[in-house]
């Protein structure tokens, strides 16, 4: 949507061609509804399986197939996951909602879908390393409660995607094991953290994945990469089974190819969840902020070809002046009056609104997220899991083990955390940000 | 390090006893805790001056400090809730049970796992402020406790920091009388929630391989275990306890002695068990003391650089004792508390030092009181109550404060609690234990009765009960504290064991206050007559109780035996010039009998009496446990004569014995001038106590004597 320009594919977008292209959308059984009416499937990858599962002309192996085939022959390039499902697993998993289709019986929203997983959210069955050294080959005995709503839904995992240490960072070049490249060009990096998340579903080698967002780890490298990026409010997605960063601020997000895939991830995973005590309690809101009894973002899709030619009139936007301040990149300031005039086009009244405490948050996000972190990260002491360094003496055991398996970001934020949190600057720095933080609230 | 290791050992050589787990919990520590050059330095410079000095004057300075000093001690108490499940997760916990068998992803912290509030912890800990006196906070909220040890998975422990839940209380106590008596007031600075960390399991012998070995096939997540091997030692990790809700009380330092120490943690127990919230058990770590002690001058207001001390306050009067001890007799060989001292004279500079016993405490406050002040020797420290050695020794030296970075807790919504919530637990609470002293006092009980009754809930439940009955409050505690009390101890029972209910025992007081049956009753026992008769009343009294009995209400044996035990407690010390008495033993072949007729030979038979054995037939049933009777060690001092080569004997081995025929034979011996009868009685049909009770007053018996057995004999004697 946005005027910037964006660089050749390296890689061809359309790993389905000639499988679904130019299927129409048809009516479906009416023992399998799907919850939409005027929304083009075309527009959807995730609708456009389910229609295709569905009605027989694409089965969920077929589809495996194509992806894991993608995947295969794209991986050794753009080096986005730190660990892919063995293909068997994955394609018995299609395998059982074939079966399930065949025997007419329900099957979930998410049937057949493949998302992959950010490596800092815990999967039962495979590896979950949060791109640090410390946590090599561990393996949690439990899925995290967004993954577990996915596979619920009849989402099939494909893997767990590379990212910057314990999401600390923006470029995924600071993963202990491997740097991922932008599928749009090799030579640049995906952004990050959730830089994997981001070039996987921009090189097709899967539906849509995770990512977690604390300081922009969603939406920045959803922007390098050419997707859509979504990150929830605080709340709206359990944080459980998230490898803690800053608890305060870490956010389960989601890439698609599209805003509808996009959201319709987020309303798999979103709700409230037993198991995280910060997760809202409130019913989720629909984009035009009336409370929805229903909670479904995808009753909001509208087919393009069926809108207004001002669709969004009516409503007001307002323009951060501190965004397009001096100080900020020229290039970054005329994406923003693009996208500002691309509304305004659309039937928004665009509004200039003054955010004084905006230069706040930086500094304040420093703060708050490196003591948060250095807090965090203090399990991983090699005492219960993960890499452990051999020692004869208690805490030459601890210093050894943290001191080889986290990555230099991670030392200096733990660091500047410790320090922040110190007695003498705690004061100065933690409880100054975190009014800071109150009244950015 | 070496060498302060080599000198703890060398000075306290206890050390090494009773298990390695303490002496490798003190390897460890030494080991580990991260010690600067200088603190080495001052451990070895803490060596006694070597000045030698006479021991007069010793008990003059001595005596000198007991008075000019006066001791500051503040109690932290960490009370273990007993929740269903842990504070942050659903794990259940039972003390004792294997290590790692209760633990999940949340309680062992692994990487993703966030902790969910139990809300029963809030309603424990507003039940506990409430009952402390305290001023709750309604917006309070958790935070994070950071450091690293092998037993805290999260790397933090979830704590309560600058707003605790509870603040600002007073707990009252009634001191012992043996120690002076006394009421007192303490200040509770506050109390808040936190949680238990894990433990850990030091191997160094077999004691605790076999743990491990079940550690290893038992850790459920397949993770690496703590291994780790220095000096030959393994140190394992348990679990099971982490993340166990704890409340933890602090006191305000107002406390001066060691009786009030130890009165004021029982004084918490009971407030704890009163209110249901934890068992207090001191035993199973249920109810854990760290006593903080400073001394300082008298009339100083400032405190001392304070040491801590990790007491087991198991035994309360090994507690007194050592506390006693320390306060007033500082060379007590046994008192090995560590003092901190504060001088005067540095102005704000606090000069303080510790020393771990007594050949070091003496020159130390001599240097003190001679102004010269060895501050290079001060150090603060922790110190471990051992309970082998039942005193005191070096945990950890502290360098200074320890930084724990405390920040609010983001895993967790803030603690938000209602007034409609705290007025609903209010109005909940049971009767407390300093109100019920009061209530009792305003009976008109004396203090020792009051303690004794409101000190136990148990107890106390058992005495309102009994008054609630109708019962006479001054008759139901003197049985209470008395004959119950006695039995409660000589049979390891506790009260709510008894098989006299309150009820009955009202019942009981009240026949004996309306004159049915004396309390005097041992002056009547001259005339043997009585005896008859008054077994009579007894039974004839209580006819509903008896039919009740035969109906099979066996609570009601309590009742008998509380009836019978009174009407004869009186006998024995007023047969100074007896007359004959016919005392009946009633004899089966059960070990119970024999120590029924033992008791008879020794205690109650003189040469005048005769003694009859009185057996109720059912032998079919009996047969069987008659070898019990022959094996019997109870007997054998009576049996002494009868030794397997006295020819003359029944014969022992056949089966068939008539068992009637050996006791006859063991009491002739035992008492050769007292004539034995036997008496067989066919209980035809009817109850067999009922039986007993009838034939004794056809034979005008004096005195029965009925083993002791839980089933039917103690429905006649107890």
């Amino acid at each position: 949507m946005l005027s910037t320009i964006q660089p050749p594919r390296y890689l061809s977008r359309f790993p389905l061609r000639g499988r679904t292209k130019s299927r129409p959308f048809q009516s479906l059984s009416s023992a399998q509804p799907v919850t939409k009416t005027s929304f083009a499937a075309d527009q959807s990858q995730i609708l456009s399986i389910r229609d295709s599962l569905l009605n027989r002309h694409l089965s969920a192996v077929e589809l495996a197939h194509s992806y894991l085939d993608r995947l295969k022959q794209t991986e050794p390039h753009i080096n986005c996951f730190l660990h892919v499902s063995d293909p068997d697993k994955v394609l018995k998993q299609a395998q059982d909602i074939d079966d399930k289709i065949e025997r007419n019986e329900e099957v979930g929203p998410l049937a057949g879908v493949l998302v992959a997983i950010k490596d800092n959210i815990c999967t039962a069955d495979m590896p979950s390393t949060g791109g640090s050294y410390i946590l090599e080959g561990y393996r949690p005995p439990f899925d995290a409660t967004a993954v577990k709503r996915l596979k619920d839904l009849g989402a099939i995992v494909v893997g767990k995607t590379n990212l910057d240490e314990f999401g600390m960072g923006s470029t995924t070049e600071a993963s202990a094991f491997k740097v991922t490249a932008n599928p749009w060009d090799l030579s640049r990096v995906p952004g990050g953290s959730s830089g994997g998340s981001a070039a996987s579903v921009s090189a097709r080698q899967c539906v849509v994945s995770l990512g977690s967002d604390t300081g922009g780890s969603v939406r920045q490298p959803a922007s390098f990469c050419g997707v859509v990026g979504l990150k929830p409010t605080y709340g709206r997605v359990s944080r459980f089974g998230l490898m803690a960063y800053a608890s305060s601020l870490d956010v389960i997000g989601c890439f698609g190819s599209s805003v509808a895939d996009t959201g319709i991830l987020l309303h798999a995973i979103s709700g409230h969840d037993s198991l995280d005590a910060t997760s809202s309690k409130r019913v989720k809101c629909s984009f035009n902020l009336k409370l929805a009894e229903v909670p479904d973002f995808t009753s909001q899709f509208t087919s393009a070809s069926s809108l207004k030619s001002r669709p969004l009139e009516g409503l007001r936007v307002g323009l951060i002046r501190e965004t397009v301040d001096a100080g900020v990149d020229s290039g970054v300031k005329s994406a923003i009056e693009g996208a500002a005039t691309h509304l305004e086009q659309l039937g928004c009244v665009l509004k200039e609104v003054s955010l004084p405490s905006f230069s706040l948050g930086l500094p304040a996000y420093y703060i708050l997220a490196s003591s948060e972190s250095s807090s965090n990260l203090s399990r991983y002491d090699g005492v219960r899991y993960g890499n452990q360094a051999s020692s004869d003496e208690l805490n030459a055991l601890y210093e050894e083990s943290r001191a080889k398996g986290f990555g230099s970001e991670v030392k200096m934020r733990i660091l500047m955390g410790t320090y922040a949190l110190s007695a003498g600057y705690y004061d100065a720095y933690y409880k100054r940000a975190q009014q800071v933080s109150f009244l950015l609230q | 390090m070496a060498s302060t290791l080599f000198r703890t050992i060398q000075i306290h050589p206890f050390l090494l006893y009773p298990t390695a787990l303490f002496s490798r919990r003190n390897g460890v520590l030494y080991c580990t805790m991260k010690s600067s050059q200088t603190q080495t330095a001052t451990q070895e410079k803490q060596q006694p001056p070597k000045v030698k000095v006479p021991q007069h004057a010793l008990k003059k300075t001595v005596d000198k400090i007991t008075k000019d000093y006066e001791a500051i001690i503040g109690i932290e108490t960490h009370v273990q809730l007993s929740t269903l499940t842990k504070a942050f997760c659903s794990c259940p916990y039972n003390y004792g049970s294997q290590p790692n068998t209760s633990i999940c992803p949340i309680c062992m912290g692994l990487p993703g796992a966030l902790p969910v509030l139990n809300s029963k912890v809030i309603e424990f800990a507003v039940k506990l402020g409430l009952a402390l006196n305290c001023k709750l906070s309604l917006n309070s909220k958790f935070d994070r406790k950071q450091y690293f040890y092998p037993d805290l998975p999260k790397g933090y422990q979830i704590s309560q920091f600058d707003i605790p839940i509870a603040t600002g209380g007073y707990v009252d106590l009634d001191l012992p009388l043996e120690f002076g008596g006394g009421h007192r007031k303490f200040g509770i600075t506050r109390v808040h929630m936190e949680e238990d960390a894990g433990k850990l399991l030091h191997s160094g012998n077999g004691d605790y391989s076999q743990e491990i070995t079940s550690l290893t096939s038992i850790y459920i997540y397949c993770f690496d275990l703590l291994l780790i091997d220095t000096v030959g030692y393994l140190l394992q990790v348990d679990l099971n306890r982490a993340g166990v809700p704890l409340l933890e009380i602090v006191s305000e330092p107002d406390i001066r002695t060691g009786i009030e120490a130890a009165e004021y943690a029982a004084e918490l127990q009971r407030v704890v068990r009163y209110l249901g919230i934890s068992n207090g058990n001191m035993q199973e770590g249920s109810l854990r003391c760290d006593v903080n002690v400073s001394i300082r001058p008298v009339g100083q207001s400032e405190f001392g650089t304070k040491v801590n001390s990790l007491l087991k306050l198991d035994l309360w009067f090994n507690t007194s004792c050592r506390f006693k001890y320390h306060h007033s007799q500082g060379t007590d060989r046994r008192m090995h508390f560590s003092i901190t001292f504060i001088e005067q004279s540095k102005s704000m500079e606090l000069v303080e030092f510790s020393v771990s016993d007594t050949d070091n405490l003496i020159p130390y406050l001599q240097a003190l009181l001679h102004g010269q002040g060895q501050s290079d020797q001060i150090v603060q420290e922790t110190r471990l109550w051992e309970e082998g050695a039942q005193k005191t020794v070096t945990m950890r030296k502290k360098e200074g404060l320890s930084d724990y970075r405390y920040f609010p807790e983001p895993d967790l919504p803030e603690v938000i609690l209602t007034q409609e919530y705290v007025d609903s637990i209010s109005n909940s609470l049971p009767e407390l234990p300093e109100v019920k002293r009061r209530r009792y006092e305003k009976m008109g009980l004396s203090m020792q009765d009051v303690l004794f009754l409101a000190n136990d809930m148990n107890v106390a439940e058992y005495f309102d009960a009994t008054l609630s009955s109708g019962a006479d409050i001054k008759l139901a505690a003197n049985w209470i504290m008395g004959d119950i009390a006695a039995y409660m101890k000589n049979e390891k029972l506790s009260i709510n064991d008894i098989k006299l209910t309150p009820q009955e025992l009202a019942e009981l007081i009240a026949s004996i206050k309306s004159g049915t049956i004396s309390g005097k009753i041992g002056k009547e026992i001259a005339d043997p007559v009585e005896i008859g008769k008054m077994i009579d009343k007894v039974i004839s009294e209580n006819p509903k109780q008896l039919e009740q009995y035969r109906g099979g209400k066996t609570k009601l044996q309590g009742f008998f035996s509380g009836q019978f035990r009174f009407d004869f407690a009186g006998l024995r010390p007023l047969m100074v010039t007896p007359p004959a008495r016919k005392v009946m033993v009633v004899a089966d072949p059960a070990p119970h009998s024999a120590a029924a007729l033992q008791y008879a030979l020794s205690h109650a038979l003189l040469e005048q009496d005769e003694l009859i054995l009185l057996h109720v037939e059912n032998t079919s049933s009996w047969k069987n446990t008659l070898t019990t009777f022959l094996k019997r060690p109870t007997i054998a001092s009576a049996a002494n004569a009868m030794t397997p080569n006295n020819s003359s004997g029944p014969d022992w081995g056949s089966t068939d014995v008539n068992f009637l025929d050996q006791m006859k034979y063991a009491s002739e011996i035992a008492q050769p001038k007292i004539p034995v009868r036997i008496e067989k009685i066919d209980p035809d049909g009817k109850d067999k106590a009922t039986v007993i009770l009838s034939k004794s007053k056809d034979l005008g018996i004096d005195l029965i004597i009925i083993g002791q057995k839980r089933s039917l004999s103690s429905a006649i004697l107890g």
